[in-house]
């Protein structure tokens, strides 16, 4: 006998079964066809009629939902490109293109400038612009499916004049046959030549999304100990300790740094010297993150999100003047 | 014989009478339900243009006794089309079968057998056929209809 959990848990997957599959809509311009028998007894015997067949041309529904996939990108520095991502999904039944333009209504305030658009051409979720083939904007990308998922991305540039904390991301998305009203028919405007019936709102065939301004500050402060003391002179074989504090605050990311400190004249790299909070560098060109070439130093960081500090020590001896 | 009849259906004439019996004519129309701003419903049949998934269509199924005698046992059956989803019936005491037209019941009393060998009740999409059994012999001359509403997936 069942037990209460067991039901609720029948009871639950029936719900999922009950409920339609977009993906599985019947395709436009499909034909239904229909037809009754009636069996009686006539004259002792039984007989069997048909009816006529009755064929019903299923129409286009062109509908379709739009996701953000990039609500919110943040760390983004005044005049710098970013990339936002949408999903178009075709809801409908029948094959269709879609346009994304820039929505320039007056409640965007701070609008982000709209760069370019890209299409998911290859799938892998990623803009790779190699792989992804460019789209025009406002122009009606390569035909979607039913049930299938279209992945556009915009690439955006923080305005550079703007002190606001954030800009705005409006994006319009409309089939090619965007204008008529939800549930208006177009006879023969469908795949197939099939009806097309308009299921969406134009309304509400937006999205947006948000650009945060980046509030990175980085700072790089050099200190020295001569010989162990902190004073700003020194003499022949004093040995100097350099520590290079290199600090982000705020948020965002700092990408690829790379902290050199080109040596004066009159000092000498001591080799061996270099670490990077606290752990000792090559001195060679090598994997690890520290160069020391000529009277160059050089540590190479990698991408670090902020808050965060690195200090890079490394010592140099005073030459004789005569060398 | 078939040939006969699949030919004249699709010269689009109604199904041809044996001369004496029971003649069928099925239709299709699509359901339309408005709703106005007290929530009152009213439901309206139309000629089925743009039907598009979502839609309800009423698969209705005129008969008449066109013979001289009364004819008994009558039983009309109609498959639900493909891409077709029964929602219920509309005219006429329907009984229906979700195992193909192998038996026929109330929706309410169905079960469907899984893989599994488990059994579940059976719903509105199961339902593979629709079957109206008249108690009482037709008339000479009698006419009437059957209807169900299907919803097109």
């Amino acid at each position: 006998m069942p037990n209460a959990s067991s039901l609720l848990y029948s009871l639950a997957i029936g719900a999922v079964i009950c409920v339609g599959d977009a993906s599985a809509t019947t395709p436009a311009g499909e034909m239904i066809e229909n037809s009754a028998s009636v069996r009686f007894a006539m004259d002792g015997a039984t007989r069997t009629v048909t009816s006529n067949t009755v064929r019903t041309r299923v129409a286009e529904l062109v509908s379709f939902e739009v996701g953000v996939v990039t609500p919110m990108l943040g760390g983004v520095l005044a005049g710098e490109q970013h990339v936002h991502a949408i999903d178009i999904t075709n809801t409908g039944n029948g094959n269709e293109c879609f346009a994304v333009s820039q929505a320039h209504s007056t409640d965007v305030r701070e609008p982000v400038e709209l760069v370019a658009l890209y299409v998911d051409s290859d799938g892998d979720g990623a803009l790779d612009e190699t792989g992804d083939d460019a789209l025009g904007i406002g122009d009606c990308g390569p035909p979607v499916s039913p049930g299938r998922n279209m992945r556009v991305f915009a690439i955006g540039r923080m305005p550079g004049t703007s002190s606001a904390a954030r800009a705005e991301l409006a994006l319009w998305v409309t089939p090619s046959e965007g204008g008529p009203a939800y549930g208006s028919v177009l006879p023969g405007r469908g795949d197939d030549t099939s009806d097309l019936v308009i299921g969406f709102d134009a309304e509400r065939s937006s999205a947006r999304m948000w650009t945060q301004a980046s509030r990175l500050v980085v700072s790089l402060t050099k200190s020295q100990l001569v010989s162990g003391r902190e004073q700003s002179n020194a003499t022949t074989g004093d040995i100097i300790t350099y520590s290079l504090l290199l600090k982000a605050s705020g948020e965002g990311m700092v990408a690829g740094a790379q902290v050199s400190d080109p040596l004066p004249p009159g000092l000498s790299y001591l080799a061996g010297s270099l670490t990077l909070d606290g752990v000792a560098l090559s001195d060679d060109a090598d994997t690890d993150a520290g160069q020391s070439a000529g009277s160059v130093v050089a540590v190479r960081l990698p991408d670090i999100a902020a808050p965060f500090e690195r200090t890079i020590t490394f010592q140099a001896v005073v030459r004789p003047q005569s060398s | 014989m078939r040939l006969f009849i699949v030919a004249i259906a699709a010269l689009g004439l109604a199904a041809p009478a044996f001369a004496n019996g029971v003649t069928l004519e099925s239709s299709v129309r699509e359901e339309i339900v408005t709703v106005d701003a007290k929530g009152r419903q009213t439901v309206t049949l139309t000629e089925p243009t743009a039907v598009a998934p979502g839609d309800v269509v009423v698969i209705r199924i005129a008969y008449e006794n066109t013979s001289a005698e009364p004819v008994a046992d009558v039983v009309i059956s109609n498959p639900v089309p493909e891409h077709l989803r029964f929602m219920g019936v509309r005219e006429g005491a329907g009984m229906v079968s979700v195992d193909g037209g192998a038996t026929f019941g109330a929706l309410v009393d169905l079960k469907i057998r899984e893989a599994d060998q488990t059994s579940r009740p059976a719903t509105a999409a199961d339902v593979t056929h629709v079957r109206w059994r008249f108690q009482q012999p037709l008339a000479p001359g009698a006419t009437g209809a059957v209807a169900f509403a299907a919803r097109l997936d």
